[in-house]
């Protein structure tokens, strides 16, 4: 057998593409486009036009363009009152979240994967009951003769009902209980993806556990803060059954304000101007919250 | 060259006025998973400051839990680790004071290699000077310094090695573990770094445990080896001993290669012969202490087997079964009449004429060749062989 050495023709850098192939990019060029046609079309009807809209309206009084109700909810002092209530309950239902979350994703996260799975779906169980059903739950539990007053009561740790609902606690409790999975979910989900053996390596050179947490796994858990947080935040200043069903007069929150203008008074501007205001707040809290958490330091491009 | 390890004035100098690693002993170390699975069986071995000792052995023989143990990730279920003496065997890692690199790299994301770098002597407390000093020198040794300011996944893999050697040597440890750390690389970046380390180590003095299951690997680089079955060190010894003198049929397979013939001790006419079962009988050297009809099984290299018309003690002629073409070498597999097959492993200078399946040829050995197993050899005589051999006189 002789072997054969094929000479390179130079001038032939250009080869003729197979039909076929011209065929079949097409056709993939097509579905791409139909996909992207849809989620455009989706996102436009469901999100970008209800929004312009609530915006758009916010800046008329009787049809014509005024900014008096952006005045309004800024000189008023309930409403900034309100604003200010809101936001509070959205930090504190988010940082008892994560305090609650943090040792529970990081136990999920470190169990045999056997185990997670089972975990996980009782993490999940809450959701299988209704949001109204668990509130009311919750109001049984904690009432001033309710189950968990009786308890306290008969082992002698207080001789009267300690009051735990109608006030900023039971919103907590309510808020916390149905908020608890949307910051767990994401932190156990970084979690996972954090190498063991970074631990490992942390002790060996010298980190005892407690350093090693801090030095290596928590750095690497916060895109996972940063963004059961944010979810969690968001969610709960939207909130109304709970701190309507479980709160007192001084937790009233923004999502009640703007049901009342809607219900009682038919102010639909004013009440697409309060909404706007709160989502322009939220931005700005966002915005702010991941520049402090720096994230891009772990996602970042290489510089 | 580099005066970063002979500056530590606190560690005794060796003869060879380098700053000497320390003399790492494992004494009977055995590791029982579930009460069931046996993952390290009395492991003895005696490290000499600044060895290079490979534990080699296939997936499961144990490799990565001995090391554990040495690094505190495993608590010993019985079994000493001494480090100049003393015990570590039940401290928790971090107190150790041995470095390691893992197989991964296991390199701090979220810090530049500067930052990896210092992290042991932060957890030291050492002065920022000082801590300066340590981690440009230790970056030259392994010759990035002017990578201080990226960030590991800006590297290349064979970078990210140096840097996890680099993390783990800035310390100062006296002993120094490293778990298939080349498994990652591919064989020419991998053949690089094996010189590269072996460089370091030889550079540093550092007494150090490496993993393998590459068996190149472990004869390039090592001083000792020690090879591991299920858990149980088989042989421990010199690649020379090891490859010329394997003591049991495992090691003389893992380790390169070998024909096996076995049979029986006959003497015949005043020479020892092994007799197969088949009543083919080959001349034999270094059977004395062992009596006629014993048990004999030999190992018998390919390379040391030739085709050619070399003046040889033993010839044997057989048909070929089949050629197989390396580039460098030709693997031949020849069938003796007798039902023995042997593979020949012959260089290609290019000289010789090309041989057909099917075709008659002589094979040629010396006496020497064969190397007398002792698998037959009672249990606990076998595993006597196996044990540390007395330290070296230093
Ligand atoms: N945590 C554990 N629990 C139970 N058995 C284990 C555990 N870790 C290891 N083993 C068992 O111990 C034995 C030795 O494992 P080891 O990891 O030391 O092997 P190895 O030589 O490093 O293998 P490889 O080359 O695949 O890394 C194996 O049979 C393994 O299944
Ligand atoms: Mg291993």
């Amino acid at each position: 057998m002789a072997s054969i050495a094929r000479e390179r023709d130079p001038g032939s850098s250009h080869y003729q593409p197979d039909p076929r192939l011209q065929r079949l990019h097409r056709r993939q060029l097509l579905s791409h486009l139909g996909l992207l046609a849809l989620a455009v079309t989706l996102l436009a009807v469901l999100f970008v036009y209800p929004i312009s809209r609530i915006i758009y309206t916010s800046f008329l009084i009787d049809g014509s363009f005024s900014l008096d109700h952006y005045r309004r909810i800024i000189e008023v002092d309930a409403y900034i009152r309100v604003l200010r209530t809101t936001l509070t309950i959205g930090f504190q239902v988010t940082l008892i979240c994560l305090l609650l979350g943090y040792p529970l994703a990081y136990f999920l996260a470190s169990v045999p994967t056997r185990w997670q799975r089972i975990l996980i779906i009782l993490v999940l169980v809450p959701f299988w009951t209704s949001f109204l059903v668990r509130t009311y739950a919750w109001m049984v539990l904690l009432q001033r003769r309710g189950v968990v007053n009786d308890w306290l009561m008969s082992l002698g740790l207080t001789s009267e009902p300690v009051q735990m609902m109608y006030n900023r606690m039971g919103v907590l409790v309510g808020m916390v209980h149905v908020m608890l999975p949307f910051m767990v979910l994401p932190l156990f989900a970084v979690m996972i993806g954090i190498d063991r053996n970074l631990i490992r390596a942390a002790q060996n050179l010298g980190a005892s556990p407690f350093q090693a947490f801090r030095r290596v796994f928590l750095p690497l858990s916060l895109p996972g803060i940063a963004a059961g947080s944010i979810l969690v935040f968001i969610l709960s200043i939207g909130f109304y059954i709970t701190p309507a069903l479980m709160g007192g007069r001084q937790d009233t929150m923004i999502a009640q304000l703007i049901e009342a203008q809607v219900r009682d008074r038919l102010n639909w501007e004013f009440a697409t101007a309060i909404a706007t205001f709160l989502l322009i707040v939220t931005v700005i809290i966002v915005a702010v919250y991941n520049r402090i958490l720096g994230t891009e330091r772990v996602f970042g491009e290489d510089r | 060259m580099f005066s970063f390890f002979r500056s530590n004035g606190d560690r005794d100098l060796g003869p060879s006025g380098k700053a000497g690693g320390a003399r790492l002993q494992l004494i009977d170390l055995t590791k029982v998973y579930d009460e069931s699975v046996i993952a390290a069986d009395k492991v003895s071995i005696d490290i000499e400051p600044g060895e290079f000792i490979t534990l080699l052995g296939p997936s499961g023989s144990g490799k990565t839990t001995t090391l554990m143990m040495i690094a505190g990730f495993v608590i010993p279920t019985s079994g000493e680790v001494l480090v100049e003496g003393e015990d570590i065997a039940f401290r928790p890692p971090h107190k150790r004071n041995v470095g390691m690199v893992f197989q991964n790299y296991a390199l701090f994301p979220h810090m530049t290699v500067a930052e990896n770098v210092a992290f042991p002597l932060k957890m030291r407390s050492w002065s920022r000077a000082d801590t300066e000093n340590a981690v440009n020198e230790v970056l030259r040794l392994v010759r990035l310094p002017d990578h201080a300011d990226r960030y590991p996944r800006q590297l290349s893999g064979g970078q990210q090695q140096r840097i996890a050697l680099a993390r783990a040597l800035v310390f100062r440890p006296p002993v120094l573990l490293m778990d298939e750390p080349l498994g990652a690389l591919d064989k020419k970046l991998r053949e690089e770094m094996q010189l590269e380390i072996k460089h370091i180590q030889q550079e540093t003095n550092i007494t150090t445990v490496y993993v393998t299951h590459d068996q190149g690997e472990a004869l390039t680089m090592s001083d000792r080896i020690a090879v591991m079955q299920d858990g149980w060190v088989e042989q421990l010894g010199s690649p020379t001993e090891l490859y010329e003198r394997p003591v049991n049929k495992f090691v003389a397979d893992f380790i390169g290669e070998s024909n096996f013939i076995s049979g029986t001790l006959t003497t015949d006419e005043g020479t020892p012969k092994l007799k197969t079962e088949s009543g083919w009988s080959v001349p034999l050297a270094g059977a004395e202490g062992r009596s006629d009809g014993d048990p004999i099984e030999v190992a018998l290299r390919p390379e040391r087997l030739s085709l050619g018309d070399r003046n040889a003690e033993v010839e044997v002629t057989g048909t070929i079964d089949e050629i197989i073409y390396f580039g460098e070498t030709t693997k031949t597999r020849v069938n003796l009449p007798n039902g023995q097959q042997l593979v020949v492993k012959e260089q290609n200078l290019g000289t010789d004429r090309e041989m057909q399946r099917g075709e008659e040829v002589t094979v040629r050995w010396n006496i020497n060749d064969m190397v007398i197993l002792r698998d037959d050899l009672p249990e606990s005589a076998a595993h006597q062989e196996a044990e540390p051999e007395p330290a070296k006189t230093a």
